[in-house]
């Protein structure tokens, strides 16, 4: 078997091959515990993934609310109109949508568009999310259950007014921590 | 004698079996709904026809749809030509003023549900940037009768101090019909500086790619208001403008109606989001703006 300077080196190289492969098995396993570098890697691509958003969001909406703030909210909404079609399962547009329909005097329709926004996603729920409106949320609960409120108990039998209500209180649950 | 008993017999079974099988169809009573003409009789009989044939299934009779102008709306519904109505607001204030009509139902349709607002409009680049701007050029507005083609407009510049019978070049009215989209184009194109248009159309225009939101410069805007309505006579039965309102409010977008035997769509066919309750006095602001515009049901000569 190890007879010759052949025999010996093959099984020296053999010996050497089988004990790296055991050397990196045993280094692999070790890192898999979940409190290792890779853990790290996923909480920072989360954060990463969070800041893309944002770049994202501020780079797409920001023709709309240039428009909004320069008091053209019709244009914004047309604007977002077609970033809403592009991108439905943005919960932004639909925030910033009723931001508008609430400054045109449209409150039932911006309660039902916030109601969509915070459904799709809670941050803007968040006093500390960048992307918090809570404030606003705020008001128009306020300003929805004093006047839907007042228009739904004065008309018990209407049910649009009823729905309108019900999504208020949604909001006015939300605010309070109550989930989905 | 038997024989001839028998056929007897089955023959007067097989006619009252024939007629019994008809009574069903025709014992049920007929209503009229007065559908307000939107652009043509043949696109707004196309788009209300499904819905017609989906009330009559719903509330247990046959309405039979009557397409009819706007300037002899009220003229008709005075003669008893129908005993439901579908209008645009403007009409449904006129009616309820004069002749009494309840609320039925509110069309839903658009950004602002079962609302909508008229604006000014110019092409970008024009020049035309504020609404001051435009004391001296050529306006178009939509049909007279329309509340956010017309109405709301014309109560725009008045509100601004611009009185469109002095201080415009012209004013007019595109002929036929489309004219929403008409005047639209026509500022796109240069055949207008300015265009009375509804938000809805504009929106849907959009939505359609047949214009772009950065083509033009909203230089002014109204508040929204209700837009398409269904009413019913002051003296019709409540019993079915109750059932009426159920159907219209249950509307959902799956529902369907048969129509010349194909099955279509309700509120795809109608271009509808729905139906919503809303009260009588949601419609204010139009009763307002009449009044300050000089317009039925408030002129005044």
């Amino acid at each position: 078997m190890f007879k010759d300077t052949f025999d010996k080196t093959a099984w020296a190289l053999l010996a050497l091959v089988i004990g790296a492969m055991a050397l990196i098995l045993a280094l692999n396993r070790g890192s898999g515990d979940g409190k290792g570098p890779a853990g790290l890697g996923k909480a920072v691509e989360r954060e990463m993934a969070y800041r893309a958003r944002l770049e994202l969001i501020g780079k797409l909406y920001g023709p709309v609310d240039e428009l909004r703030r320069a008091g053209n909210g019709q244009a914004a909404l047309l604007k977002l109109d077609e970033l809403l079609r592009k991108y439905p399962g943005e919960a932004h547009g639909h925030i910033l949508q009723g931001e508008i329909l609430r400054e045109m005097g449209a409150l039932d329709e911006a309660v039902a568009s916030f109601v969509q926004g915070v459904k799709l996603n809670g941050d803007y729920l968040d006093a500390t999310s960048p992307l918090s409106r809570r404030d606003q949320i705020q008001r128009l609960v306020d300003e929805g259950l004093k006047s839907v409120g007042a228009r739904a108990a004065a008309n018990p039998g209407n049910r649009t007014l009823a729905a309108t209500l019900g999504k208020v209180n949604y909001l006015k649950s939300r605010m309070a921590g109550g989930c989905e | 004698m038997t024989l001839s008993r028998i056929i007897r017999f089955v023959f007067l079974v097989a006619v009252m079996a024939a007629l019994t099988g008809c009574k069903g169809e025709g014992k049920r009573p007929v209503f009229k709904i007065g559908y307000m003409l939107c652009n043509s009789e043949e696109e707004t009989s196309r788009r209300f026809q499904p819905l017609t044939r989906y009330l009559s299934d719903a509330c247990g009779v046959d309405f039979v749809m009557v397409p009819v102008d706007a300037h002899d709306f009220e003229k008709r519904f005075k003669a008893g030509d129908f005993a439901f109505t579908h209008t645009n607001s403007l009409l449904y204030v006129i009616l309820r003023e004069n002749h009494g009509v309840q609320l039925v139902a509110s069309e839903k349709r658009g950004k602002f549900g079962s609302r909508s607002a008229g604006a000014l409009i110019a092409r970008k680049g024009s020049g035309i940037e504020k609404l001051s701007d435009i004391r001296g050029k050529r306006l178009a507005f939509g049909p007279m009768l329309a509340p956010t083609g017309y109405l709301a407009e014309y109560d725009l510049m008045l509100s601004a101090g611009i009185n469109p019978e002095h201080d415009l070049a012209t004013y007019s009215i595109p002929p036929g019909s489309f004219k929403h989209d008409k005047l639209i184009y026509g500022v796109l194109y240069g055949t207008y500086d300015v265009a009375a248009a509804p938000l809805l159309d504009l929106e849907t225009m959009v939505r359609d790619g047949k214009v772009a939101a950065d083509d033009f410069v909203i230089l002014a805007q109204s508040k929204p208001i209700p837009y398409c309505t269904f009413a019913a006579a002051k003296g019709a039965d409540p019993a079915l403008v109750k059932k009426v309102r159920e159907a219209l409010l249950a509307l959902k977008p799956t529902d369907t109606a048969e129509v010349d035997g194909e099955r279509l769509k309700v509120q795809k066919a109608a271009w509808i989001d729905g139906y919503e309750e809303l009260l009588d006095s949601d419609y204010d602001p139009i009763r307002e703006m009449a009044k300050r515009v000089n317009m039925p049901p408030y002129q005044k000569y």
